[in-house]
């Protein structure tokens, strides 16, 4: 299975780190779409189907956790995976985000191992 | 700056610049510090919680090129590296702030991080920090960088 992948993020940089990682995990890959905040994110996905999401949540405009809880009231949107990537450290952090839903955490940086080891685990891949 | 957060934030540096662009640094005494350049990349990031502040550091353009290149694997030369410079410079700041709260406050310290704050600044604002004592210096590549840490009481 070819996943097709959303990135959202506000650093361009991220955006190609991610995509460059993702090769590297020798994930299997249709398409990846990227975003810059949640505004956009989700417009993307209203309109593209999208199997998984690699988010941030700092971001200007929408952050994750908004956008995340927008995907959640949509019906169409609410069974797709979203995964956080940050580089936020702290575990009461992390708890919260699992409890609202997120499906797994990678810290950032990250390695190419970490990913495929939740790509793995959310997707079944 | 307080004598344990100096060493703890010169240890996260050292290794967030080793794993996000391949590069190594040295801790300088500010005062040592020359550069040609008169164009320089700022990025702050404040943070509010236990602790409130902000932490900004400041490098030469090219540094700021030369950090997007190792990341991007492209030239530093390269309009993609130059373009990218400020925003490597902002996700470096993320990195460091994110690596470095949980080693000074501990796991479970939860923290209200801010987005990174962009400028670009002049020679004038460049000395400003070379003469501020608070101020940390390190040689990245051959390039000086300055890093300053604030942390007040919440």
């Amino acid at each position: 299975m070819s996943l097709k992948i959303l990135v959202v993020d506000d650093s361009r940089v991220v955006h190609a780190v991610i995509a460059k990682t993702l090769e590297m995990a020798e994930i299997p890959i249709e398409t990846i779409h990227d975003a810059m905040n949640g505004r956009e994110a989700l417009e993307i996905l209203r309109s593209h189907p999208i199997d998984l999401v690699f988010s941030d949540i700092h971001m200007p405009i929408m952050d994750g956790v908004e956008m995340i809880e927008n995907m959640w009231a949509d019906d169409r949107l609410k069974k797709i995976p979203v995964v956080v990537i940050s580089s936020e450290g702290s575990q009461t952090r992390v708890k919260e985000l699992v409890n609202f839903g997120v499906k797994s955490y990678i810290r950032k940086p990250f390695t190419p191992e970490m990913i495929r080891e939740v790509v793995d685990k959310v997707m079944g891949v | 700056m307080e004598t344990s957060y100096r060493e703890n934030l010169i240890a996260i540096l050292e290794t967030m610049l080793e794993q996000f662009s391949f590069l190594f640094c040295d801790p300088i005494p500010v005062e040592e510090i020359r550069s040609e350049e008169t164009h320089f990349l700022r990025s702050a990031l404040s943070f509010t919680g236990p602790r409130c502040g902000v932490l900004s550091m400041m490098v030469p353009n090219r540094l700021g090129a030369v950090i997007a290149s190792n990341v991007l694997g492209t030239d530093p030369d390269a309009e993609d590296a130059i373009n990218n410079a400020q925003d490597a410079l902002n996700e470096l700041i993320n990195l460091l702030v994110g690596n470095l709260f949980p080693d000074l406050f501990g796991k479970d310290a939860l923290f209200d991080f801010g987005i990174p704050e962009s400028a670009g600044v002049d020679e004038k604002e460049w000395n400003k920090w070379l003469a501020d004592p608070r101020v940390l210096g390190f040689s990245i590549d051959g390039e000086p960088a300055l890093l300053y840490f604030n942390l007040d009481e919440a």
